[in-house]
């Protein structure tokens, strides 16, 4: 099966309409057959017992004596001294030719279609034969029948003659019985033993149904089914036909419908295809847009936001650390080119390659910490973790720093707790973070100020550097983790930063789970705080040196 | 020839300087926008090289504050290099664009180029009468013959040289020729002048009284 939404849809849908619509056809069916079955027996058992009634109201007498009186005149039982419904009397064998043949008789003895237009079908709608006459309805008639123009009968419209009988005298002979279609085959059924109630036969296109009558005769009603089974056929076959045009119909629908309902998806594909690269700044259209899609599209938009955003800042950070390569990069160019421009002496020479060798310097802090940050937006900086005491940590880099400190004419202080603060952690890392918090205080803080570096674990173990420097504004204090970013342009550089050491910070402290933090204002200095997670052993330092305290 | 070198790189604005004076120009330095607005807006210079990543006033405003005031050249030479940023500096008024890393005979060749046709001067050399000055090597022949000039000298006749039939005054030869920080005695005008004519001999310079000096046509 195809990966197709939309086929998957339509063939889903189809397979349940065709369940669906077999199930009630077959139901609608079934029901049919059933409702014809039962209106068979119950037209067959109605005509029974008509004819029974028709029977016992004819004969009062015993039915041997009826026919062994029986007159000559088929019209009339004059034995009874009454005459037989003439529905009863025309299907008897035909009489023999010296009766004079009555408009009545000549009518049934013409032939095969005639017999079956005229009394039993009003079993099949009207009066069932043998019922006693209503007034004014012409189907029954005591006496002569009117001539033949006069007679309702033919004039009536219904389904053909279905309806038969039999009656059997008790010896077994023939009392009555009707000349329909299957009268051959009535005429070779043999006087059933006696019944006492109905019993039915289902013969290959018929129904027979038989009783007992009035002095033991046998009443058989043989009532055709092949046409209603013909008529079911037909009803069978226009479910069939109706049902295959309504799932046709339904599926070329729903292959129109299921396509309008993709074409948003398509479209929503077709802008997302446009976005590349270069063209990050273009969204999906929700206005107009189905319901269930927008969410979708939002979703979709969201990631090109952020998508757009994260190249913007790779282009920006790609462009600044091009930027900060190409500097030095120029002064090595520029000092070398002038050297050679013209003979030197040896100190000029000297002072050519100090200046290139400082260039290199910085270029190749600069090539550590971009890889540093590299490395650890790859997540392939790994911490060597170490159980280690921050007051070490904090002491190494105001060694490293004191240089720096002293030539820029800023007073270091180190401020450490008494006990050791003691956490996980990678030491030349952590050192990372101290010297390059340390090495941006005094870079930004005048001549005669003070940088300060103090240690507590009092919740938390906690790294704090202060200066009382020129301070951040506070438009400049969400971004100064950023890469690149400089409060000032160019004035780090000139006093040799590159930009990256909070961005460093920042990545390292994360690394150790720390959080970073700065607390400035301009012209008030600038607190740089790194807290520790709090783990089960500074927990308890931090216990320890409370009770101390106290 | 005096030219202003705007940049916040110590390295690159020494290196710079040294190149240019080598090369026999006066240079004054900026280390940041507002200075070097100030300076280039007070002082007459031949040439303005200007850096875009500047402290406190970047170039561009820098440049667009320099236009409203004066005509001097000016070179842009920036770590910036996107076509749309040269694109944006020489439209805010900037004579030439030269990006970092640089190479320091290109820049010396621009500088030369911007200098000779801010005075309407397109060709590298220089003739008048027999005299014949070659801005590209810096050197001056008469009649064939090559003359021994200091810096400072050749420096002044192609001042004269490049307003020739005009009248160059004292203040101007102090502002084209000596740097900021020099200490100049007020006679070393006429020093160098004398020395000039005496190399070149006959009467190429006259001097007018109380206005300035004149090289003749």
């Amino acid at each position: 099966m195809t990966r197709s939404l939309r086929s998957r849809l339509q063939w889903w849908y189809g397979s349940i309409l065709t369940i669906a619509l077999i199930c009630f056809g077959s139901l609608v069916y079934l029901r049919a057959q059933q409702d014809m079955q039962e209106r068979a027996l119950r037209q067959s058992l109605a005509t029974l017992e008509d004819l029974a009634a028709g029977l016992r109201a004819a004969h009062p007498r015993p039915p041997r004596e009826q026919l062994s009186s029986r007159p000559r005149d088929v019209q009339t039982t004059e034995a009874a001294g009454q005459p037989l419904p003439a529905e009863l009397l025309f299907p008897l064998p035909p009489p023999p030719p010296p009766v004079a043949p009555s408009a009545n008789d000549a009518h049934h003895h013409e032939g095969d279609g005639p017999t079956r237009e005229s009394g039993p079908r009003e079993s099949n709608g009207g009066p069932p034969r043998g019922r006693p006459p209503r007034p004014g309805e012409g189907g029954l008639r005591f006496g002569p029948p009117p001539p033949v123009g006069t007679r309702p009968r033919p004039a009536r419209r219904g389904p053909p003659d279905r309806l038969e009988f039999v009656v059997w005298n008790a010896d077994g002979s023939r009392l009555m019985q009707s000349r329909g279609p299957a009268a051959e085959q009535l005429s070779a059924l043999e006087r059933p033993t006696a019944f006492p109630e109905p019993r039915f036969r289902q013969t290959d296109d018929a129904l027979q149904v038989f009783q007992l009558g009035p002095r033991e005769t046998v009443l058989l009603v043989h009532r055709t089914v092949s046409d209603d089974r013909a008529g079911l056929h037909l009803f069978g076959g226009m479910i069939a036909v109706v049902g295959g045009l309504t799932i046709v119909t339904a599926v070329l629908g729903g292959h129109w419908i299921a396509g309008r309902m993709v074409r948003p998806i398509n479209r929503i594909a077709d802008t997302a295809a446009t976005i590349s690269a270069v063209r990050l700044d273009q969204r999906i259209e929700t206005a107009g847009l189905e319901t269930e899609l927008i969410p979708l599209a939002g979703v979709l938009n969201q990631t090109f936001e952020r998508l757009q955003h994260s190249f913007a800042q790779l282009t920006q950070f790609t462009a600044d650390a091009s930027h900060e390569l190409r500097t030095p990069l120029a002064v090595i160019q520029a000092q070398a080119e002038l050297a050679l421009l013209q003979p030197r002496t040896t100190e000029q020479y000297q002072d050519t390659v100090k200046t290139c060798l400082q260039s290199a310097e910085r270029m190749r802090g600069l090539v550590d910490a971009l890889l540093l940050l590299a490395r650890g937006d790859a997540q392939q900086l790994r911490l060597t973790l170490a159980r280690i005491d921050l007051r070490d940590v904090a002491g190494e880099a105001c060694a490293q720093l004191q240089t720096k400190a002293d030539t820029a004419g800023v007073r270091l202080i180190c401020d450490l707790p008494q006990q050791p603060v003691r956490l996980q952690g990678d030491a030349p890392l952590l050192g990372q973070i101290a010297a390059n918090l340390l090495s941006n205080g005094i870079q930004h803080t005048p001549r005669g100020g003070t940088v300060r570096i103090l240690i507590t674990a009092d919740n938390a173990p906690q790294m704090q550097v202060s200066d009382s420097g020129c301070g951040i504004a506070a438009e400049h204090l969400p971004r100064i983790f950023d890469r690149f970013y400089r409060v000032d342009e160019s004035r780090g550089r000139r006093q040799g930063g590159n930009g990256l050491g909070l961005a460093i910070c920042s990545r390292l402290a994360a690394l150790h789970g720390a959080t970073i933090r700065c607390q400035s204002a301009p012209g008030e200095g600038s607190v740089f705080t790194v807290e520790f997670p709090v783990t089960a052993e500074s927990d308890q330092q931090a216990c320890e040196q409370r009770e101390q305290i106290s | 020839m005096k030219i202003l070198v705007v940049e916040d790189e110590p390295d690159l604005l020494r290196l710079l300087a040294q190149a240019l004076r080598e090369s026999g120009y006066a240079v004054d330095e900026a280390a940041d926008g507002e200075e070097g607005l100030y300076k280039a807006t007070v002082w007459e210079y031949d040439l303005v090289i200007l850096d875009l990543l500047l402290p406190r006033l970047n170039g561009w405003d820098v440049l667009q504050r320099l236009r409203k005031v004066r005509r001097t050249p000016v070179l842009i030479l920036t770590a910036r290099d996107a076509v749309q940023d040269r694109v944006r500096g020489l439209d805010s008024g900037a004579d030439d664009y030269l990006a970092k890393p640089y190479h320091l005979t290109e820049l010396l060749a621009r500088v030369r180029a911007l200098i000779r046709r801010s005075a309407g001067q397109a060709a590298s050399e220089i003739q008048i009468g027999p005299l014949l000055l070659d801005t590209r090597s810096r050197t001056v022949t008469l009649s064939g013959a090559a003359i021994q000039l200091t810096p400072r000298e050749y420096s002044l006749l192609e001042l004269l040289a490049l307003n020739r039939g005009a009248i160059v005054t004292r203040t101007q030869i102090y502002e084209h020729l000596f740097e900021e920080q020099e200490e100049s005695f007020s006679n070393l005008v006429d020093v160098h002048v004398s020395n000039l004519r005496r190399k070149l001999g006959g009467d190429f310079i006259t001097t007018r009284r109380g206005q300035g000096y004149l090289l003749h046509d």
